[in-house]
């Protein structure tokens, strides 16, 4: 065995960089509503405080993908710079998300650049992947989309079955901009479940998948107090994962969510939102995306 | 402590009534549990001014920002629930001592406060209807919408009482009482906090302190306890007169 810590960076600086990707991705003079819109429920939930929550599962599903997880793993460099790496994702979500048309274009054309060079073979399966393969794609998407859902119902704004069609359906958008062909894309709530189930027998646990999440799950170099923060986030992000995911890991069965335990998550998520809006130029990014939603003048 | 003696010396300075904010419509109406305090000083006219005492330095926060107002109990909950506003007065108490916080650390904490915008008249005047069981122009000979200054967890604005006192009247934001109650409660999260923002500083006195300040400041009802004042008094036995 080798010390992890020798392999990879620390996290540090992770809530920095992660924080100046948001505020750059929140623009201050938007030509227009972008993708989605101030009355999106696109909008509404990336607010939320189960983000990270959401963030966090989502990276433990999408890693469960053998071909998505290679690719991650032989051409992101994020054993290099984990923090750039995240920080760079949390620049593109929120581009898209609050971005207008034509710079959440841009950033998906960037993207779309990116992932052409990314292509290999998986050494687990022996099978090929080329980032750009729609199917590879969809599963971040999908990933990502149930994601949102699952954090949001367990410890932040459980949507209403009405709402959370409308993100499904909303989000296609965002899938088709990365390269799915529309069609595929699930835009329900029923879809997405279908899919997820359609490509689980794909997915296993590789050793790739098991390295880079035990490092997520609790990242080398976070002052101490800060990583018992982190503990509750993950806690909550396994607690929210489905049943099949954690045993492909190996996590054991969460303890129940008691309402206590679940405010105690809250409160910890709230901890970090302060140090997160604690950081440059957040907390004005943040009244741009109020005052838009309440209707006034962008910026 | 030095900290209590300067927070005691400035709330003797202002004529306030204390309106706990309670989640209107929610809670039960309960006019002997409405705690209200009116400390107005002999001959204390239109108290425009004495108030801003009650902002720590750098707590103007976003009092000139009406298009941020926090509109509804949600707006709240969002922006001083989850520890925030745990923080935020832990901010504001550690604005007053004079080490022992990294720069980052006392820059998070202003933030955060930055980060709170008033209510929105709206939203004022639904808590002081909840607690008075009128709207303010009615409980009230006058009232300004406008908040004159900025409360650690609520905010002030000029009245004139029905017999024609003037007064300062401190607003909390609705529901923040009970969530900061349950967020004082998770001590192992304070304590860690704690360990970020001061680790050179003795914890558990300080954690005691935090809870101590912040209680004090919620529990209306030891406030009502006290002595009334006058105007209170008066403002009572209007009120008893009016509903007879």
């Amino acid at each position: 065995m080798t010390d992890t810590a020798d392999l990879y960076a620390t996290a540090t600086g992770l809530i920095e960089r992660s924080a100046a990707g948001y505020a750059s991705g929140v623009p201050e003079d938007a030509a227009d509503d972008g993708l989605f819109g101030p009355a999106s429920v696109t909008w509404r939930m990336s607010a939320d405080l189960a983000s990270p929550v959401a963030g966090l599962r989502s990276m433990l599903m999408q890693a469960l993908h053998p071909l998505v997880m290679a690719g991650v793993d032989q051409h992101s460099g994020w054993r290099r710079d984990p923090a750039g790496r995240l920080a760079a994702t949390m620049t593109y979500l929120t581009t898209v998300t609050f971005g207008d048309r034509a710079a959440a274009t841009r950033a998906a054309a960037r993207v779309r650049r990116i992932h052409d060079h990314v292509r290999g073979t998986d050494a687990v399966t022996g099978r090929p992947y080329a980032a750009g393969d729609p199917a590879l794609l969809l599963w971040v998407h999908g990933a990502l989309v149930a994601s949102v859902l699952a954090a949001g119902s367990l410890v932040g704004t459980a949507l209403s079955a009405a709402d959370s069609n409308r993100y499904v359906a909303e989000m296609v958008t965002a899938a088709e901009l990365t390269g799915v062909p529309r069609p595929l894309v699930p835009s329900s709530v029923p879809e997405l479940d279908l899919y997820i189930a359609s490509v689980r027998p794909a997915l296993r646990c590789t050793p790739a998948a098991a390295e880079s999440m035990a490092y997520l799950l609790d990242p080398p170099g976070m002052d101490e107090e800060v990583a018992e923060i982190w503990r509750d986030v993950r806690d909550a992000a396994i607690a929210a994962l489905p049943r099949w995911a954690r045993q492909m890991y190996g996590y054991g069965a969460p303890p129940p969510l008691t309402p206590s335990r679940r405010t105690e998550i809250r409160q910890s998520l709230g901890v970090l939102d302060a140090m997160f809006l604690g950081q440059p130029g957040v907390l004005e990014a943040r009244q741009r995306i109020t005052l838009r939603m309440r209707g006034g003048r962008p910026g | 402590m030095k900290l209590i003696r300067l927070l005691a010396a400035m709330a003797a300075g202002a004529a306030t009534l204390v309106l706990p904010g309670r989640r209107p419509g929610r809670l039960r109406r309960d006019r002997t549990l409405a705690a209200l305090r009116l400390a107005v000083r002999g001959g204390a006219r239109y108290a425009a001014g004495a108030p801003r005492l009650f902002a720590a330095a750098g707590e103007q926060r976003q009092l000139l920002r009406e298009d941020l107002a926090l509109q509804t109990a949600e707006d709240v909950a969002g922006t001083l629930g989850a520890m925030k506003g745990v923080m935020m007065k832990i901010g504001q108490l550690a604005s007053y001592v004079d080490d022992g916080l990294s720069p980052a650390v006392r820059h998070t904490l202003a933030r955060l406060q930055d980060s709170v915008p008033p209510m929105s008249p709206r939203l004022a005047a639904a808590v002081v209807a909840e607690e008075l069981g009128a709207p303010p122009e009615r409980a009230f000979a006058r009232w300004d919408p406008r908040p004159i200054a900025a409360a650690s967890i609520g905010q002030v604005h000029r009245a004139v009482t029905l017999d024609g006192r003037a007064v300062a009247v401190k607003v909390q934001y609705p529901g923040i009482a009970e969530t900061i109650a349950a967020d004082l409660r998770n001590v192992a999260l304070l304590r860690r906090m704690l360990r970020i923002a001061a680790p050179a500083q003795d914890i558990d006195a300080l954690l005691n302190e935090v809870r101590d300040r912040i209680g004090e400041e919620l529990d209306y009802r030891r406030e009502a306890a006290t002595p009334m004042g006058e105007a209170e008094a008066a403002w009572r036995a209007r009120r008893q007169a009016a509903t007879a």
